[in-house]
């Protein structure tokens, strides 16, 4: 399994980091390191699928209480707010 | 220590000072704390004295004080997880392990590698954290801070967090005993998550009776925890017996035939001979895919771990770098170190449509296959006896590339990916710094470590030594 | 307009739960902003999803209601991308085993297959002002269920037709108070012309909106590929001023969900017990029941659909039926009267079907005219009394003592000379007019039947005037 440089700049896109130019050649080349080390798990024989029920669902039951939070811890952990909402910049979303 | 505070001849005022006293004056020295909170942990303090002047009923561990991997949230104290992207973010809510221990004074938030991704505490954003055997090296990762802490007499005991190895590993680095229980014994909310089906608490201390009383107070059912096991808490103090006469361990051979540091497997060789002596039956056995083990865990770990930090976004908590478009205001808030992002990318990766087959189930094929293998094995012995990492404790500047790091954590992984409980405790010693052996049993059987863990500590006393460097 | 091509649907409908979907705050509407949120849906680090039974029980509800087939397991996945409604960066969802599938919904246009129903959390409310987005995660985690039509649909107006008779569905077995206006049903179209891509629409704020965006895009697109042109593969929104369809900026949709099946939540088991149990709680759906009404009280087609659109209406036919009320009657009442007062809005409260049933007794036996009792029934709304209460008060009663009726129509006939003149002089509508005048008299209160054979009597007992 291969990356290409255009794919580590899109999985740096999709991660939403931002990458320069001498990280993404350094990210290219390892990240080609990892893959080949892996690809040694392409060769192991298919097992069984994920939706085991070994560690299996057990039967809802009623949940334990949490109270909310306050308006006022929200405004406190936020960056920016404005009467009680979080803020963030105005993205112009349509042309 | 808990008889001193119980039979009243100390009190936690008292000993909680000392602790504090002497984790700020080593934190020049070693950095193994991120935050020191003086005024929280002697007010704990005083509330316990006072309760047992009442002649209230306590916990064991009431009055003991510890330390916190700062990957756990405690309510009020900033947790950072090491990283810029935390700094300054204080929880509203504490973890369930930290609530279970609320009796404890609270030392401080120790040290670690950033969000928990390293094995070496090198990666913290606020500087690695030193080895208190010798400063220039590192104390292993990513619970660094918390073993260095026990190594160092600034706590008594201390919470880590273990993915694939971050308790066990450090504690071999610092010659410390660090307890990885089965996944699902202790709640993981309020734990930062780097790995969701990996990462479990545990605790750090001298001894494995200690880490034995801690585990008593943290284990549980939690119904905040959907993946917390409903099984009810075994009584640990009970199995702190010196008898190993019934127990049939078993050593991997091609793990000791290859261990990279030969005074390392001889170290466990030698302990095997002990236990042996002890009336242990020991046996070799085949534990192969030590290349498929890494890779599974490399996949499933990177793909949880890009999935887990897709919340730091700097939007409602956080640092947020502000910028007129949603683009730049993402990327400039997630200021991850290089580390981090390396994982990040991997794991992104391994999750997205252009990687073709999906990486992510292929390791998680694997980790099936792994833990058939273990449960194998754990039909013709009770525990295995391996190394805890192929290393000691290497140089802060040694630079190792990113695989060979991650090697360190290759005899640790099988445990995290089968979920099941593992110790690691001191045997050893190369060039006076520790060599630790690890201990791995079927899930849910705690208890065998712990009797196989304290048998060897009566029998020997690496776990007694302290760094010189460190005065008592 | 018929298309030559695929339309499908996505409806997004939010359960009627007392708790969030993976945490137990609150649902109801209207609180302050960021009052109904804790850790867990506001993506706290180290917070864990809770999955909520409630949740469960509802979605399964309304799998069964819609003839799914139930999975007896399904799990949830994380579904990543960034935006600053989703605190956690991902949505949990259920992509690869979703809680139930196929099932279908029957229109007047012809049934409609359903391809899944699937749980997932709401993300939070966004609101732009000037220079700022302002986000309030009140809504955040709130249990949603998504539902997934087949590319079946043929026609803007059968997409209209599937919503109306979906949320009939989904209110009758009480699963979503599915109003658009609030947010609790949320639709997406899409459509592909042959020849063309595959085109979604956006920002569809109400049946109408969806119907005429649909007519929109199926005359744009023909018109495009019969000009030779290429219908790109992309997603507009809907300007409902301009009346046309925009396209949204590549870069905000859908690139790679990444998805992840969710490691902090366990398999959801749905073993046979459940299901009975869901099925139990099941009412009596809309087509089944008008095919009852039908054939158990004699109604017409087109009776039995209207008082079948609503659960209490249907409801309340039976109770009033039972209460011993003749079914046609009774269901010309609650079409008509009941009907009309009812949407008129305003302070009511609405009678009981006991009292309905009263009223109609009241009306068979003759002791109030049909006028008196569409007044007594305002009055009903208007202060929840009973018909008897009423009539006692006001003396609504039906007019039907003989001797009173004559003095009426003596003293009409009486004071009328002309009219009656007339009357007698051949002319038939005077006597319509005489007739109108004594009602009046009476206060609409007098029983027809009988003040005509009176009024009839005393004209032809008049001495002919000249």
């Amino acid at each position: 399994m291969g990356i290409s440089r255009e794919q580590v700049r899109k999985t740096g896109e999709l991660a939403k980091l931002s990458l320069e130019e001498a990280e993404l050649n350094r990210l290219a080349t390892q990240l080609q390191e990892f893959l080949d080390y892996v690809n040694v798990l392409a060769a192991m024989p298919a097992g069984s699928t994920i939706l085991e029920v070994a560690d299996s669902g057990v039967k809802l039951s009623e949940r334990e209480q949490v109270s909310c939070l306050s308006q006022a811890q929200v405004v406190a952990l936020a960056p920016d707010t404005w009467q009680g909402m979080v803020r963030v910049p105005r993205e112009i979303e349509y042309d | 220590m808990a008889e001193l505070l119980q039979s009243g001849k100390l009190m936690a005022r008292e000993l909680t000072e000392h602790y504090l006293d002497r984790s700020e004056s080593l934190q020049g020295k070693f950095n193994a704390y991120i935050t020191i909170t003086r005024d929280r942990a002697l007010k704990t303090a005083d509330q316990v004295d006072e309760l047992r002047r009442q002649g209230r009923e306590l916990s064991t561990l009431a009055g003991i004080p510890m330390a916190l991997k700062d990957n756990i949230s405690t309510q009020g104290v900033a947790t950072t997880c090491a990283s810029k992207v935390l700094a300054g973010y204080i929880p509203p809510f504490d973890a369930t392990a930290v609530k279970k221990l609320a009796d404890s004074p609270l030392l401080g938030k120790a040290n670690m590698d950033e969000f928990a991704m390293g094995s070496s505490s090198l990666t913290s954003a606020f500087g690695p954290v030193g080895n208190p055997w010798d400063r220039k090296r590192s104390p292993g990762g990513s619970s660094g801070g918390s073993a260095a802490v026990v190594a160092a007499g600034c706590a008594p005991f201390s919470l880590g967090s273990d993915t694939g190895g971050s308790i066990r590993q450090p504690a071999a680095f610092c010659g410390v005993t660090g307890f990885k229980p089965s996944f699902g014994r202790v709640s993981r909310k309020g734990l930062l998550p780097l790995a969701s089906s990996l990462d479990q608490i545990g605790p750090i201390a001298r001894s494995v009776e200690d880490c034995a009383l801690v585990l008593q107070a943290i284990c549980g059912h939690d119904p905040g925890d959907s993946t917390s096991a409903r099984l009810p808490v075994p009584d640990f103090a009970a199995a702190l017996r010196e008898d190993v006469s019934d127990l049939a361990i078993g050593l991997p051979e091609e793990i000791l035939d290859n261990c990279p540091d030969s005074r390392i497997s001889a170290a466990v060789e030698a302990a095997a001979r002990e236990l042996e002596g002890a009336g242990a039956k020991i046996s070799r056995v085949s534990m192969p895919y030590e290349r498929e083990t890494l890779a599974a865990y490399m996949l499933i770990a990177t793909a949880e771990g890009a999935s887990n930090l897709a919340r730091y976004d700097g939007v409602a908590y956080g640092c947020r770098h502000t910028s007129p478009s949603w683009e730049e205001m993402y990327t400039g808030s997630r200021v991850f170190g290089e580390e981090v992002r390396r994982r990040l990318m991997l794991g992104t990766f391994s999750l997205s449509a252009g990687s073709g087959c999906s990486s992510y189930e292929l390791g998680q094929r694997a980790r099936q296959k792994i833990s058939s293998h273990l449960a194998k094995l754990f039909a013709e012995v009770d525990l295995l006896l391996l190394p805890a990492a192929p290393f000691v404790a290497f140089r802060l500047d040694e630079e190792l590339d990113p695989l060979t790091m991650y090697y360190n954590d290759i005899y640790a992984i099988p445990a995290n990916l089968a979920g099941l409980p593992a110790m690691s405790v001191p045997c050893g010693e190369k060039g006076g710094l520790p060599v630790g052996m690890q201990m791995m049993a079927p899930r849910f059987r705690e208890d065998l470590l712990l009797r196989a863990g304290y048998t060897w500590q009566r029998r020997t006393d690496w776990h007694l030594r302290c760094p010189r460097e460190v005065e008592q | 307009m018929k298309a030559e091509g695929v339309i499908g649907l996505e409806v997004h409908v939010q359960l009627l739960t007392k708790e969030k979907l993976f945490c137990t705050c609150p649902t109801d509407f209207g609180a302050g902003a960021n009052t109904r949120v804790c850790p867990v849906c506001l993506g706290l680090p180290g917070s864990l999803p809770v999955l909520n039974p409630e949740a469960v029980t509802v979605a399964l509800r309304a799998a069964l209601a819609l003839g799914c087939t139930v999975n007896n397991i399904s799990r949830f996945d994380r579904k990543h991308y960034f935006y600053p409604d989703l605190p956690k960066g991902y949505q949990i969802t259920q992509h690869q085993h979703p809680l139930a599938q196929g099932g279908r919904v029957d229109t007047p246009f012809g049934s409609v297959d359903l391809d899944r129903l699937h749980l997932e959390e709401d993300a939070g409310k966004l609101m732009h002002t000037g220079e700022s987005t302002l986000i309030d995660f009140n809504r955040s985690g709130l249990p949603l269920v998504e539902i997934v039509t087949g590319p079946c649909l043929t026609s803007a107006s059968q997409a209209r037709a599937f919503l109306e008779s979906l949320r009939q569905v989904l209110l009758y077995a009480n699963i979503s108070d599915c109003r658009m206006e609030e947010g609790s049903l949320r639709c997406d179209a899409n459509i592909s012309l042959r020849g063309g891509g595959r085109t979604e629409i956006k920002n569809l704020n109400s049946f109408k909106a969806v119907e005429r965006s649909l007519e929109f895009e199926i005359a744009r697109q023909s018109r495009m590929l019969a000009q030779g042109e290429t219908v790109p593969v992309q997603t507009l929104r809907w300007d409902e001023t301009q009346a046309r369809t925009v396209p949204m900026r590549p870069k905000e949709m859908a690139l790679d969900y990444r998805y992840l099946l969710e490691p902090d939540l366990l398999p959801l088991v749905i073993d046979a017990e459940i299901v009975d149990r869901a099925r139990e709680d099941l009412p009596e759906l809309p087509r089944p029941r008008a095919a009852r009404f039908i054939k158990e009280y004699g109604l017409s087609p087109q009776n039995a659909a209207v008082l079948t659109l609503t659960r209490e209406m249907a409801d309340c036919f039976e109770q009033v039926v039972a209460a011993g009320a003749a079914p046609r009657p009774a269901a010309n009442l609650l079409q008509g009267e009941v009907s009309r007062l009812i949407n008129q809005g305003g302070k009511q409260s609405l009678p009981s079907p006991h009292s309905l049933a009263e009223l109609l007794a009241l009306q068979e036996q003759g002791s109030i005219s049909v006028t008196a009792a569409k007044e007594v029934l305002a009055q009903m709304f208007a202060s929840g009394q009973s018909a008897d209460s009423i009539l006692s008060r006001n003396s609504l009663s039906q007019l039907s003592d003989r001797h009173a009726l004559e003095n009426l129509a003596q003293a009409v006939i009486a004071n009328n000379p002309n009219p009656v003149a007339d009357y007698l002089g051949g002319k038939k509508q005077a006597f319509g007019y005489l007739m109108g005048l004594a009602m009046k008299e009476s206060g609409g209160r007098a029983n027809p039947g009988l003040l005509k054979e009176i009024m009839v009597q005393l004209l032809t007992k008049q001495p002919i005037n000249k």
